[in-house]
C-alpha cells in the first residue's frame, strides 16, 4: 500500500496493487484455467488442486514478483488471503493449505465460487 | 471495517522531490494493463481470428498467441502494429490526471461486513503483513465495491 519507497519489496507491492486495481476497473486480466498449461505472464492462475478453486494474483515484475492467493466468493469478486514474495514459495500444496485454512476463516460462505465472470 | 481512497492517497509529484520507484512501478504496469485491455477490446470487436491476425502481421499463429497472453514486453511499436493490423487502428493519446480524480466510495460485499463485526482480527488496511485480505470486484459489477484490503492481525 502507498507510501511506496523505491526497494526492491515495494516495487513488488505496487504492481501487485496495479494488478488488483485493473482487476476493480474492469480491466482485461489474463487467465490460466491450468496450472501446468499457462501463459508465462498470466497474470490470473488457478493453483493445483483446481478442485479446491483456489487461484493466485501473479504479479511478476520486478521478477520474481509475489503470489498473492485466494478463492472467488462470488461472481468477479476476488478473495486474497496469504501472499509471498515468489523465491519464499516452493511448497505449493503447503500454500493451498494455508489459503483454505484462512478461506475456513470466512464462515459466511462455505465454498468457493467457480465459473465464469 | 477501515476504507480508504489508497490508490489515489498517492502524492502528485512536485518541485524536485524524487519519486520513488515503487510508485513509477505502479504506474509502469498500470500503464502496461491499459494499453492490453486497449488493444483486447479492439481484437474482440473486431471478431477476427489469432490465425488471421498472425497472418496480417506476417508473423507465426504462436507468436501473436503469446503477444495477445500479456502485456509483459509490448513496446510501442507492438501497439501500433496490432492495433493497425486488427482494423487499421491507431492509438488515441490524451493525459488524464488520476490523483486529481475522486476516489471510489470504497465498500464491500454485505457479507464481509457483517464477518468483520464477528472477526477481530480483520483490523488495518495494508499490504504490510504476511497474511492479507484483499476484496476486489469490477467496477461495472452489479454490487459496486470499489477495492478493499484488509489485513489481519499476525497470527
Amino acid at each position: 500500500m502507498p507510501p511506496w519507497s523505491s526497494t526492491r519489496e515495494d516495487r513488488r507491492h505496487s504492481s501487485l496493487r496495479a494488478l488488483f486495481d485493473a482487476f476493480t476497473d474492469g480491466s482485461y486480466v489474463t487467465i490460466a484455467e491450468d496450472p501446468y498449461d499457462k501463459h508465462a505472464r498470466a497474470i490470473l492462475a488457478r493453483v493445483d488442486p483446481i478442485a479446491e478453486e483456489i487461484w493466485d494474483f501473479r504479479c511478476l515484475d520486478p521478477n520474481p514478483g509475489i503470489r498473492a492467493f485466494g478463492c472467488f466468493s462470488e461472481t468477479d469478486t476476488f478473495i486474497a488471503l496469504t501472499w509471498d514474495y515468489r523465491e519464499n514459495i516452493d511448497d505449493w500444496p503447503g500454500e493451498v493449505d494455508l489459503c483454505k485454512k484462512e478461506w475456513k476463516g470466512f464462515s459466511a460462505i462455505s465454498h468457493p465460487t467457480k465459473g465464469r465472470s | 471495517m477501515s476504507t480508504s481512497p489508497t490508490t489515489f492517497a498517492l502524492s502528485k509529484p512536485s518541485g524536485r522531490e524524487g519519486i520513488p520507484n515503487g510508485v513509477l512501478e505502479y504506474f509502469r504496469t498500470r500503464n502496461r494493463l491499459r494499453v492490453f485491455s486497449l488493444v483486447q477490446r479492439e481484437f474482440e470487436k473486431q471478431n477476427i481470428t489469432q490465425s488471421e491476425l498472425a497472418a496480417r502481421l506476417n508473423k507465426g499463429t504462436d507468436r501473436v498467441c503469446h503477444l495477445l497472453g500479456a502485456p509483459g514486453n509490448w513496446t510501442l511499436d507492438t501497439v501500433s502494429d496490432l492495433l493497425f493490423a486488427m482494423s487499421g487502428a491507431e492509438v488515441d493519446y490524451e493525459t488524464r490526471y488520476p490523483l486529481d480524480q475522486m476516489a471510489r466510495n470504497m465498500s464491500a460485499p454485505d457479507w464481509l461486513i457483517k464477518l468483520e463485526t464477528g472477526q477481530k482480527n480483520i483490523t488495518s488496511i495494508g499490504l504490510v503483513d504476511t497474511h492479507q485480505v484483499a476484496v476486489a470486484q469490477p467496477a461495472n459489477a452489479a454490487m459496486t465495491i470499489g477495492n478493499v484490503v484488509l489485513t489481519p492481525q499476525p497470527r
